[in-house]
C-alpha cells in the first residue's frame, strides 16, 4: 500500500515538475568526424542536424562560428578525438560546460541505406566523458512484415533515426565534476636519450591545465634513489630540471614528483635514459694478398669492420691517408658501419691513386657520442710485370732470356712461338722469372718469320701481354728498342 | 572398422566447428587483474587486419563508447592516447613495446590498457540480406607493468542475432560492433573486472 502511495506521489511530481534539462550548462557541438569519407573527414550537414537536436533539449549552444575559430586558433586538425588540453581550453575560452563530439561511423546508400553515429559528451571541468551513445540504423531494420509503407530513402531513415539519437541524453549534469585525479602531462622533452657519464640530462614538462596544480606545489625529479630539484612554473604549468648523468652505465628511469601543499604526492614516469661509458669497439680487417707484411691489392680492396661488443651507432666514417698523411678518400654516413666497404684504389676525386702504402682508418660514434677508431696499413700495386726479353741465335737454336723488373711475385707466365702459317714451334710456361727458353728452329726455316706471344701475370692480377711479330729481328739490341714501341701492355678487366 | 573411425572423426570435427562459433566470447586469463583497480582505463589504437575501410577506427569509437556507457569506466580521451603515441613516436598501426606501455601507463595514470586486433570485418549484401561479420581479439594489459593479463576472442555474424524471419538480425557493422563490444564487456565484468559506480 505504501509502495502505491509513493508511486502516485512520484507521478504527480513528475507531471508538475519535469526533469531539469541539460540547459543548465552550455554545450559546444564540435564538427563530426566522418569515417565514411576518410580518416579525418568532416560532416557539417549532420553536425548541424545534431546541433538542432541538442538545442531542442534546452542546452545553451555555443555558436558554430566560435567553435570553428577556436579550432583554428588551437590548430585542431583531427576531429572526434579532442585531447584533455583542448577540452580544458574549450571550457575556458568558449565558456562551454560540456562538449559533444562524435563520429559518423556509417552513412551508406549501399548495400542498404544505413546511418550510424557514435557520440561522446565530455565535461570540460574535469575532461571526463560522462555520456556516450552509439546508434546504428539500416533500412533493413525498418522492414515490416508485409513490406507495407517501408522507408525507402535516406531521408526516411533520418526521420526515424535522429529523434531517438539523443533520447538518453542526461538531464542533469554537475558542471564542476569531482576533484581531479593524478597528473596529466601535455608534453615532455627528456634528452639526451643516450648520455655519457657526467653530462647534463635535461627535461621540460608541460602539465595539463586539468591537473589543477595548487599554488605552493613543489616539483622534483627522481632518478633511481636520487632526487633532483625541479623548477615549477605554476602559471604556465611547466616543469624544468637538469642533472648530471650517473657514473655507472645502465638505464635510468625518470619520475616527476609533484608535492601539493596539502602533502599529497603525485608521481608520473617521464621516460628513461641510458648512460654509456664505453666507446664502441671496432676492428678493421682488410682482405687481400699479404706481401712484404702488408695487405696488398691492385683493383679492389675489401675492408671488413667488426664490433666485438656490438652496439647501435650514431654515425661512422672511413678515410684513406697517403704517405704524406693527406686524406685521399673520405666517406661518412649515419647508422651502423657496413659489414664490408670496398675501395677501388681511386681517390674521392675519381683519380687512380698511385702505387704506394696507404692508411685506412674507420671511425665510429655511438649514441652517447663516444668515439672509437681502428686502422690498417695497406699497399696498392697496379704496375703490371715489366718483362725484358733477350734473344740469342746460335746455329739452329734460339735462346730467350726472360726477366721481370717489378718486384711483385708472378703468378704465372706462358709463351707461344709460331712459324709462318700458324704452326707452333715452341710453347713454354712457368711461375717465376728469370727464365731461359731454348727453341730448336725447324729445318728449311731460312727466310721464315717467327712470332712470339708472351703473357705474364702477377699474384695481384696485374697482367702484361707482349707480342713480337718477328722474333729473329730482336737479336740485335737496337732492333729490340724499335720493337719496344710495338709492345702491348694492357690491363685486363677480368680474368 | 575404418569406416567407423571416419564417422567418429567427422563427429569431433563438427563439435570443434560448433565450438568455434560460440555465442559468448572466449576469454583466456594469463594473470589476475590488478587488485586496486580504479576504473580509469585507456583504449589503445587497434591493429587492423580486416578489409573494411577504417574498420579499426570504427571499432575503437564503438568500443570506447560502450565501455563508458555499459560499465561506467573512466576512459582516457582518445586524443590523449594519440598525443602520447606522437610523443613516443609510435604509429597508431604499431603495437607499443613493454617499456612504452609502462611509460604510457604512468603518464595517463591508468591501471589497465585495452588493445586488440580486428581480424575480420565484413559488410556486404547477399541476396535480400546484408551480411555482417566481425572477428576481434581484445587484450587487457596491466597499466603499470605492460604485462598481458586477459585475452578475449570474439567472432559473430549479424544473422547470429536473428530471432525469427529477419527480425533481430543486425544489419550494420556498427550495430554488430556495438553488440559484440557489450558482450565482451559483460563477460569481463562477470569474470571479475571491477565495475565503477555510475
Amino acid at each position: 500500500m505504501k509502495f502505491f502511495r509513493l508511486t502516485a506521489l512520484a507521478l504527480l511530481l513528475a507531471a508538475f515538475f519535469p526533469p531539469a534539462a541539460a540547459g543548465a550548462g552550455s554545450l559546444a557541438v564540435f564538427p563530426l568526424l566522418d569515417l565514411t569519407r576518410d580518416a579525418n573527414g568532416v560532416n557539417l550537414p549532420l553536425t548541424g542536424y545534431l546541433r538542432r537536436q541538442a538545442g531542442k533539449l534546452g542546452n545553451t549552444l555555443i555558436p558554430a562560428k566560435e567553435i570553428m575559430a577556436f579550432m583554428v586558433r588551437h590548430r585542431i586538425r583531427t576531429l572526434g578525438r579532442l585531447d584533455s588540453q583542448a577540452i580544458a581550453a574549450a571550457g575556458k575560452e568558449l565558456g562551454a560546460d560540456l562538449i559533444l563530439q562524435g563520429t559518423v561511423c556509417q552513412l551508406d546508400q549501399t548495400p542498404s541505406a544505413a546511418v550510424a553515429l557514435s557520440l561522446q559528451l565530455i565535461r570540460t571541468s574535469d575532461g571526463r566523458t560522462i555520456w556516450t551513445t552509439t546508434k546504428a540504423l539500416s533500412l533493413d531494420d525498418l522492414q515490416n512484415l508485409l513490406a507495407l509503407s517501408d522507408p525507402e530513402t535516406m531521408a526516411d531513415l533520418f526521420k526515424v533515426y535522429f529523434p531517438t539519437l539523443l533520447a538518453s541524453f542526461p538531464g542533469k549534469i554537475n558542471p564542476a565534476g569531482p576533484a581531479g585525479v593524478g597528473l596529466t602531462l601535455t608534453s615532455i622533452v627528456l634528452r639526451p636519450e643516450y648520455v655519457q657519464p657526467g653530462r647534463r640530462v635535461e627535461c621540460r614538462v608541460i602539465i595539463s591545465a586539468t591537473s589543477r596544480i595548487k599554488p605552493g606545489s613543489k616539483a622534483s625529479i627522481q632518478v633511481g634513489d636520487r632526487v633532483y630539484p625541479a623548477t615549477l612554473n605554476e602559471e604556465e604549468y611547466g616543469v624544468t630540471a637538469s642533472w648530471p648523468a650517473q657514473r655507472a652505465a645502465g638505464t635510468y628511469q625518470v619520475t616527476l614528483v609533484v608535492k601539493q601543499p596539502s602533502g599529497r604526492r603525485e608521481t608520473v614516469i617521464l621516460g628513461r635514459y641510458h648512460v654509456d661509458n664505453a666507446p664502441p669497439s671496432l676492428v678493421v680487417h682488410a682482405v687481400g694478398k699479404e706481401l712484404d707484411g702488408l695487405v696488398t691489392f691492385s683493383r679492389s680492396l675489401a675492408i671488413i669492420t667488426t664490433m666485438p661488443d656490438p652496439e647501435l651507432l650514431d654515425r661512422w666514417n672511413v678515410a684513406v691517408f697517403n704517405k704524406d698523411n693527406e686524406t685521399i678518400v673520405y666517406q661518412e654516413a649515419a647508422g651502423q658501419v657496413p659489414e664490408r666497404i670496398n675501395w677501388n684504389g681511386y681517390t674521392s676525386g675519381s683519380i687512380p691513386a698511385p702505387d704506394g702504402v696507404y692508411l685506412i682508418r674507420v671511425s665510429a660514434w655511438d649514441r652517447a657520442g663516444l668515439t672509437a677508431s681502428a686502422e690498417q696499413k695497406v699497399a696498392l700495386r697496379r704496375t703490371p710485370p715489366k718483362i725484358s726479353l733477350d734473344v740469342e741465335k746460335k746455329d739452329r737454336k734460339l735462346r730467350l732470356a726472360l726477366a721481370n723488373s717489378v718486384s711483385t711475385p708472378l703468378s704465372f707466365w706462358w709463351l707461344r712461338i709460331y712459324q709462318d702459317g700458324g704452326r707452333i714451334v715452341k710453347a713454354a710456361a712457368g711461375d717465376h722469372f728469370p727464365a731461359d727458353v731454348t727453341v730448336d728452329l725447324p729445318e728449311h726455316a731460312a727466310g721464315s718469320k717467327f712470332e712470339l706471344i708472351l703473357v705474364a701475370q702477377d699474384v695481384l692480377g696485374n697482367r702484361t701481354r707482349r707480342k713480337v711479330k718477328d722474333l729473329l729481328a730482336l737479336t740485335a739490341k737496337a732492333q729490340m728498342r724499335q720493337q719496344e714501341n710495338e709492345t702491348e701492355s694492357q690491363w685486363l678487366e677480368d680474368f | 572398422m575404418i569406416h567407423w573411425c571416419y564417422k567418429v572423426a567427422a563427429f569431433f570435427a563438427l563439435c570443434l566447428l560448433v565450438a568455434c562459433s560460440s555465442a559468448t566470447p572466449r576469454l583466456d586469463k594469463m594473470a589476475p587483474l590488478p587488485g586496486n583497480f580504479t576504473c580509469r582505463v585507456a583504449v589503445l589504437p587497434f591493429q587492423d587486419h580486416g578489409n573494411y575501410p577504417r574498420g579499426a577506427e570504427l571499432f575503437y569509437k564503438v568500443f570506447s563508447t560502450e565501455l563508458v556507457s555499459a560499465a561506467a569506466f573512466q576512459v582516457v580521451q582518445e586524443g590523449d592516447v594519440l598525443d602520447l603515441y606522437r610523443q613516443l613516436t609510435i604509429f597508431p598501426s604499431q603495437e607499443p613495446t613493454l617499456e612504452q606501455l609502462r611509460i604510457i601507463g604512468s603518464r595517463l595514470g591508468v591501471q589497465l590498457f585495452i588493445g586488440g586486433d580486428i581480424l575480420r570485418m565484413v559488410e556486404r549484401r547477399s541476396g535480400l540480406e546484408v551480411v555482417t561479420e566481425l572477428t576481434v581479439v581484445l587484450r587487457l594489459y596491466d597499466g603499470r607493468t605492460g604485462k598481458l593479463l586477459w585475452e578475449t576472442y570474439h567472432k559473430r555474424r549479424g544473422r547470429d542475432y536473428r530471432i525469427i524471419m529477419h527480425f533481430g538480425r543486425v544489419n550494420t557493422i556498427t550495430g554488430l560492433a556495438r553488440r559484440m563490444s557489450k558482450e565482451i564487456i559483460n563477460l569481463w565484468i562477470e569474470q571479475g573486472m571491477n565495475q565503477c559506480a555510475k
